[in-house]
């Protein structure tokens, strides 16, 4: 069932378009994050579906019925706000009943109601405290419960792990996901965190300058970036920029600066020849393994001289100069294996699949 | 030299100050207050003696009347000050354009330099029978001489004086106020006047007490407003010390009042901040039961 839609929408502010002809859909149960750096035009967005501005073109939509001039109030919207924004001077229960007493639920229902919501997010015996006594991650429990407590159409989540954290952020964004799906919400998850977008996200949108670049499932947005902005903003990236020549069989063959040849992955929808920006994610290149190439595959191979490693616990991040001058970035699992910090001469490998194609400058 | 011994030091001046001119000034009034008055002589005689004669003589209807008149006129002026001041100050403090906010507050600064004999002769050309409110009167259907128009100018004098100030005030209530809440609210179905009621205004009652207890103050202390623009009518304790003080040179009198009068403003004012804390904490025991 579609339960929420945009339609060509398009939000203006004076001759500054904050948000140009979005178009997507999510249906009951899923959840879609809006990922993309600020001023991109996702807090317009949110604003637009929760009412707080209207479109001056194309439409908001919930469950097929047109959303147009109606208040914040006159909809059914659960808003997660980044700064939790709970009523400083009510308590936990009053915070998460406020929603149900002024939608009119049933009196007699609000405590049964109220409790309910406080087991959801595991904060069972917190009713009477205040927001001021609670820490971050459980203040940030009862503004989800509150905005759950109506049983609203869409949930909003602004940024929802950023004022977290790193250790908590990590806890809570699976407790998150746990929650949403238990009472299943139809989530927008409006962040410019890749992680936060991706690990939430059932499908992912990537905007900028108020457009949308790319939308698709986290693996398909990370796997097979479509321009060279969704490929820089989410995750880390070599590139090589050069002229496209000899397709066969879906592989040509780059010819890039610094007289560096490499075999790519041929794009299936720009089959034309010509100048190219291609982009290696630093976990796809092997360094030191002899990869034999099976048949006739091709296989990237070249030399290269560590100029400097860095240990993160399980992983091992390396830069490597390659013939022509140019630094990659590679990502090896650390398996007990050392490497000198500089000068050590390595082999590394790539498969041509793994060098995604983009438009040049895109 | 140990830090403590070094503030006590660094306040030693201030303190000093504090003692010579304005702690025993104030002890003068007090005893002056106490002391026997011949009538005929400018202030006590250096040793007259003490009565309580100065203090039973407030008692009487005449006296109360100042007192009933500047408490009613502080309480009402005060009321519609922070009324009409919130919507403003709410507005200055939620207004996008910066431009437009530096000039409103700098319009509000502006307006506290001013004068207070320059507001009182303005508002009296204004109301006079020259002014352009002068039609108040006849749309009110009373005599510009009457004693009602001549409150209501008394009132206008004071607001002019209040408004600014409880705006200002208001302002940093209002500023530290998180525009989220209200956007909460809204979204949690509350409409923007049910919002304003249980989110903003609950949340401004520390501010809106300052206020308030701000122009009350003034209010209590007003002089020249009373005198000008009271045209004799309306009488302030303040212009009733004043009369006591330079009119009969009744020094014992007028410090006996001013020291009720002092005494009266600090209950009135520890009183409704009292009434207003236990009112909050009362209403939030009501909320979570």
């Amino acid at each position: 069932m579609r339960v929420l839609e945009l339609s060509h929408a398009t939000k203006r502010y004076g001759a500054f378009v904050a948000v140009e002809d979005v178009s997507f859909t999510v249906e009951k149960g899923q959840i879609l994050s809006l990922l993309g750096p600020s001023g991109c035009g996702k807090t317009t967005t949110l604003r637009l579906i929760s009412g707080f501005e209207d479109a001056n073109e194309g439409a908001v939509l919930f469950s097929g019925v047109d959303m147009k001039g109606r208040r914040p109030y006159e909809r059914n919207v659960g808003l997660l706000f980044q700064d939790y924004a709970l009523f400083p001077h009510m308590t936990v229960a009053e915070n998460v009943s406020y929603g149900l007493r002024r939608r009119n639920f049933d009196k007699g229902k609000i405590p049964v109601r109220v409790a309910e919501m406080l087991a959801l997010v595991k904060l069972k015996g917190f009713d009477d405290r205040r927001p001021n006594q609670l820490s971050g991650g459980q203040q940030q429990r009862v503004a989800l419960a509150r905005a759950l407590a109506t049983n609203p159409e869409v949930v909003l989540l602004d940024e929802p792990l950023s004022a977290l954290d790193a250790k908590l952020r990590h806890e809570l964004r699976f407790e998150l996901k746990a929650i949403l799906s238990a009472v299943n919400a139809t989530t927008i998850v409006v962040t410019h965190d890749q992680e936060e977008a991706m690990s939430l996200g059932d499908s992912v949108i990537v905007m900028s300058a108020g457009k949308i670049m790319q939308q698709g499932a986290p693996t398909e947005i990370y796997a097979d970036p479509k321009t060279r902005f969704v490929a820089e903003f989410i995750g880390r990236s070599n590139w090589f920029t050069g002229e496209l020549r000899n397709s066969t069989n879906g592989v040509a063959e780059l010819k890039a600066a610094g007289g560096i040849r490499m075999f790519v992955r041929m794009p299936e929808s720009s089959p034309n020849l010509g100048a190219f920006d291609v982009c290696v994610r630093p976990e796809r290149i092997r360094i030191g393994a002899d990869i034999q190439s099976s048949g006739d595959a091709p296989m990237n191979q070249m030399r290269g001289t560590i100029r400097d490693v860095a240990h993160l616990g399980a992983d091992l991040h390396l830069l490597v100069e390659i013939p022509g001058g140019q630094l990659l970035t590679v990502t090896e699992k650390y398996i007990g294996q050392s490497f000198e910090r500089a000068g050590q001469e390595v082999s590394i490998t790539f498969f041509p699949q793994d060098c995604v194609v983009v438009p040049s400058g895109s | 030299m140990s830090t403590t011994k070094r503030t006590v030091l660094l306040l030693l001046p201030g303190f000093a100050l504090f003692l010579a001119f304005l702690a025993l000034p104030l002890a003068n009034v007090v005893d002056e207050s106490f002391r026997f008055f011949e009538p005929g002589r400018i202030g006590s005689a250096k040793d007259a003696p003490y009565t309580l004669l100065n203090y039973a003589e407030i008692l009487e209807p005449a006296y109360l009347r100042y007192f009933a008149e500047t408490f009613r006129f502080g309480v009402l002026s005060s009321l519609i000050a922070i009324v009409v001041s919130f919507p403003i100050a709410y507005s200055v403090a939620r207004q996008r354009s910066p431009w437009l906010r530096k000039l409103a507050i700098g319009f509000f600064v502006g307006m506290m330099f001013l004068s207070t004999l320059v507001r009182v002769y303005a508002l009296q050309l204004t109301f006079g029978s020259t002014g352009y409110a002068h039609f108040l009167a006849g749309v009110l259907n009373v005599s510009p001489n009457s004693r009602f128009y001549t409150e209501l100018i008394v009132v206008f004098g004071l607001l002019h004086y209040l408004i600014p100030i409880s705006v200002i005030t208001l302002l940093g209530t209002i500023q530290n106020l998180n525009p989220r809440l209200i956007e909460a609210s809204q979204v949690l179905g509350a409409s923007r006047l049910r919002s304003h009621l249980s989110i903003t205004l609950p949340l401004c009652v520390p501010g809106l007490l300052s206020a308030f207890l701000i122009c009350f103050t003034l209010c209590l202390s007003a002089f020249v407003i009373p005198m000008v623009l009271g045209k004799g009518k309306v009488l302030f304790v303040s212009n009733l010390i004043y009369a006591r003080f330079s009119e009969i040179a009744d020094y014992p009198s007028g410090s006996a009042v001013a020291i009720t009068m002092l005494i009266i403003a600090l209950i009135a004012i520890y009183g409704i901040t009292w009434l207003v804390a236990k009112g909050f904490s009362n209403q939030d025991r009501g909320r979570s039961s």
